[in-house]
């Protein structure tokens, strides 16, 4: 069986209005990917990609446009945030059984100018309870989960807080970052709420733009220009009684624990380590109480001490887990994760610049918030 | 325009039961289980034969949140609104506007099920929603949950 390891990152410009095409932001963040692996486009033969109620393009346009030889692979997923490692895995998977060499995995979207994620209203049959009352955001629904979760692990507006200002500390480190401003504790709690418990800085930024990276077979991989992140272990759940569709979370019993907690032990059994042996975090965080959630949900922390591990600065570049050294969703912009997994190439491969984390043998890396998501462990070659 | 229920075969007992100021759930012949919102079998066992009862309206909140913006015109005029995830005494949870009571709410606090028509002007569909209200001051101030 052949490994697999992610070996190129791709991004466009972010912005409020790209001024253009989702299908060019698309071939730009993959070519970049493919030129920064060192590739040449006629070694690529998999796409895939995901999105939601039509708001990007299909794998086989950007293949096309791409001037891309005859594919092997290509994946269509109609997913949000849950995508980005489950993409990855799956491309991993194809490597592994000879199905296919070169993956380019991409996430592109006019996500502020055109279709916005945030407020879109999603088919399926859970909309009936949701639509008609005005329950129609994903803010609300993650904050509803925050709501029940910080209640039931004794946490609080605190914990959110300590979540932001970390992550912000990172965007100063970012150019790509679209919020660099600096932001303290007071700031913070004089934000209004936008729905409670989240004030404005507990939400990502939506934004125009693309990412994209490659998975590639490692034996190639060791002869491109960066050292190859491998894939030491990937997982994919969906927690039972998932729902109706990807907004409803009726029949899901406990909103304290997200698929992070039904995921971890397959995922770190599969890569042979503890929690204590992953270097860095990227976890995904479309608003802030995920990366509480997710933290605790890996195990990287005790349950109920999630707020406090991020307030002992255990998160920054110098403590014991660097984590959305990005800035996150929160501060570098919502590219549905896929910039999550793109940063996490990055702090493996040694290339973060100011915010490289000191140790990065191994990387944790999630996709998801709610019912089902992704996970990745990355590794440095041996 | 608020959006209306999208109602199919599965769920029109539900919409029909709210129309008579009645919560409806399925309970499992199987398990026993009680389940809400509608589904073609049981999400526990699997088992498809269910029961239609009504429940008794009584609830206690599992978690709500506070809309300080609308993301649609159509609720614009109700900003700041609450909708909350209620348990049901019977078992089941539902999503639904939580209304009255004093102070802000709280999770475990005590509520019960109201009804009221929406739509029903010439170009809408007439349908009735559910919402909760909490108890008066001095009322029933609930065990935490
Ligand atoms: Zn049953």
């Amino acid at each position: 069986m052949q490994p697999a390891a992610i070996t190129g990152v791709g991004y466009t410009a972010l912005s409020h209005a790209s001024g253009t095409s989702v299908l060019e932001l698309a071939r730009s963040a993959c070519a970049a990917a493919i030129e920064d692996a060192g590739l040449d486009r006629s070694e690529i033969d998999g796409v895939a990609s995901f999105m939601l109620n039509d708001d990007s393009v299909p794998c086989l346009a950007v293949a096309t446009a791409l001037a891309l030889p005859e594919q092997r692979l290509v994946l269509d997923l109609n997913l949000g945030g849950q995508a980005p490692c489950h993409l990855v895995s799956l491309a991993a998977q194809a490597i592994r059984c000879g199905q296919a060499r070169h993956v380019v995995v991409y996430r592109a979207m006019n996500g502020r100018s055109g279709a916005r994620v945030g407020a879109m209203h999603f088919p399926g049959l859970g909309g009936a309870y949701r639509y008609p009352i005005g329950y129609e955001s994903y803010l609300m629904y993650i904050a509803m989960w925050a709501r029940r979760f910080l209640f039931e692990t004794g946490q609080g507006e605190e914990d959110l807080a300590a979540v932001v200002l970390a992550q912000r500390e990172y965007a100063l480190r970012n150019e790509r970052a679209f919020r660099r401003k600096p932001l303290d504790r007071d700031s913070y709690l004089g934000s209004p709420f936008v729905v409670e418990p989240f004030r404005g800085p507990d939400c990502t930024i939506e934004v125009d733009g693309a990412c994209a990276v490659v998975v590639s077979a490692l034996d190639r991989a060791r002869d491109l220009r960066h050292p190859p992140a491998v894939i030491r272990a990937s997982a994919y759940r969906a927690g039972r009684r998932a729902g109706l569709d990807i907004g409803d979370h009726l029949y899901w019993e406990d909103y304290t624990r997200n698929y992070t907690s039904w995921l971890r032990d397959d995922l770190f059994r599969e890569a042979g380590l503890a929690p204590s042996d992953i270097d860095f975090a990227e976890i995904y965080d479309c608003f802030s109480s995920t990366v509480l959630m997710g933290l605790e949900g890996l195990g990287l922390c005790e349950r109920g001490e999630s707020g406090a591990f991020v307030r002992s600065g255990a998160t920054r570049l110098d403590g014991a887990l660097p984590t959305n050294t990005h800035g996150g969703l929160l501060s570098e912009g919502y590219l549905h994760g896929m910039n999550t997994v793109a940063e996490a190439v990055l702090q493996l491969q040694g290339r973060g610049g100011d915010r490289q984390a000191p140790r990065h043998d191994h990387g944790i890396v999630t996709s998801g918030a709610l019912m089902d998501g992704s996970a990745l462990i990355l590794g440095r070659d041996r | 325009m608020r959006p209306e229920p999208t109602i199919d075969l599965d769920n029109a007992f539900y919409w029909e039961g709210l129309r008579d100021a009645e919560i409806r759930l399925q309970r499992c012949e199987a398990c026993g289980r009680r389940r809400t919102p509608p589904l073609p079998a049981c999400p526990d066992c699997g088992d498809p034969r269910a029961t239609i009862e009504p429940a008794s309206g009584r609830g206690r909140i599992y978690s709500f949140v506070v809309a300080h913006r609308a993301f649609s015109p159509a609720f614009e005029a109700d900003v700041p609104y609450t909708v909350a995830v209620v348990e049901l005494e019977e078992g089941g949870r539902m999503l639904a506007r939580l209304e009255g009571g004093d102070g802000p709410p709280r999770i475990g606090e005590a509520v019960r099920a109201a009804f009221r028509l929406r739509g029903g002007d010439a170009d809408e569909t007439e349908w009735t929603e559910a919402f909760f209200v909490r108890a008066p001051a001095g009322g029933d101030e609930g065990e935490p949950g």
